[in-house]
């Protein structure tokens, strides 16, 4: 967690140095929609999740992408006396800077760093329950739908590059640390639409994208 | 430099990365929320630690099953409250003598864990009891929960 706080300020701190820089702004054919095809594979790696993702980055300078992801996910379990079941949507917010050289100024690919601050508007609940009792007998019951939130500050750092014209492939690693979730007294969130699954307060995620970018 | 042939190079040898860390534990700890109590006497107006000699309790409506049967020098007792009302009555019998104690309480379902499922943690309200034996009951922590915090003292 201190790593992850390192990390950020550092982040920060080249954030400032990159303001200063006096390009000429230009972003005619800078917008680009992505779509996380990683998703696809979620429900075969871990049963029972479901998630779509997307993106538009916008390239405001030479090396600058301001990005607003949204995400929607699901997640359900069901184990040996309950079934927990965690739905909703997210949304990030935050920039990316390229450290790739360019030949050409309006080229996208890119070595890219930047960082995300994550909300999520979920509803969890568990819709049915036992808690055995061999004295007075078993307890049957269920925790209706609650509306939850959670925030979190995401970085990241990938690479992207185009495979044909105005298409690009890419993979990002992304370390999240989370920074606030409702409480509820009967069951914290255990998965976080766009966060994931909560064990303790950091987590790490993939994404592998796939570009359109507008040809203007 | 053309990064593309580099970039393309790159992603594809990046195929699939995955961080699993699914976890296969099992539960490790008690699920099961009971009541602790704990006899006393006081001595020079200073609650001692107390014992029965021969103890018994059963649940009111479970006359059937005992809880404890004429156990032997007993200072403190888990008792198991009802998860489906909100009152639970036990029946004591210490040596000869026979009192009865009723909680009256509000319940919380709580998940433990997904390994470990859902318990009810109960906050006890008031307590109405006989006194042949017992002198009085305090409610030291009225939280009941997993835990082996004692909840009430009996005083004899």
């Amino acid at each position: 967690m201190r790593i992850f706080r390192y990390t950020f300020s550092l982040f920060m701190l080249a954030w400032l140095t990159a303001g200063a820089q006096t390009d000429s702004l230009d972003i005619r054919g800078g917008l680009r929609f992505g779509f996380d095809i990683s998703r696809i594979a979620v429900p075969y790696l871990d049963e029972g999740r479901v998630e779509y993702d997307g993106s538009v980055d916008l390239r405001i300078n030479k090396n600058l992408y301001p990005v607003i992801e949204v995400g929607w996910g699901s997640f359900e379990t069901k184990e040996m006396n309950f079934s927990y079941r965690s739905t909703g949507y997210s949304i990030r917010i935050g920039i990316d800077k390229n450290y790739l050289k360019k030949d050409d100024a309006n080229e996208m690919g890119m070595f890219f760093a930047g960082f995300r601050y994550g909300m999520s508007f979920f509803k969890h609940e568990a819709p049915d329950l036992e808690i055995p009792d061999p004295y007075w007998g078993d307890f049957s019951g269920a925790i209706p739908a609650k509306s939850m939130n959670a925030h979190w500050l995401e970085f990241t750092t990938g690479i992207r590059a185009e495979i044909f014209k105005n298409i690009y492939l890419g993979w990002s690693l992304r370390g999240r640390l989370l920074i606030h979730r409702s409480d509820d007294n009967n069951m914290s969130p255990y998965f976080i639409p766009g966060y994931g699954k909560v064990s303790g307060r950091n987590t790490l995620g993939f994404r592998y994208s796939i570009f359109y970018q507008l040809p203007l | 430099m053309n990064f593309n042939r580099i970039g393309l190079l790159f992603i594809t040898g990046f195929c699939l990365l995955f961080f699993s860390c699914e976890s296969d534990e099992s539960c490790e700890q008690s699920t099961v929320s009971m009541l602790n109590a704990g006899f006393y006497t006081i001595v020079d107006s200073l609650p001692i630690s107390a014992s029965i000699g021969d103890f018994t309790v059963y649940g009111i409506g479970r006359a059937d099953s005992m809880i404890y049967d004429q156990a032997s020098s007993v200072g403190s007792f888990d008792l198991p409250l009802s998860s489906n009302c909100d009152t639970t009555g036990f029946v004591l019998t210490m040596g000869t003598e026979t009192d009865t104690i009723i909680f009256l309480y509000s319940r919380e379902l709580h998940l433990l864990s997904m390994e470990c499922g859902f318990t009810t943690y109960f906050y006890i309200e008031r307590i109405d009891n006989t006194s042949n034996t017992i002198d009085s009951v305090s409610v030291v922590n009225e939280k009941v929960t997993t835990g082996d915090d004692e909840n009430i003292q009996i005083y004899l």
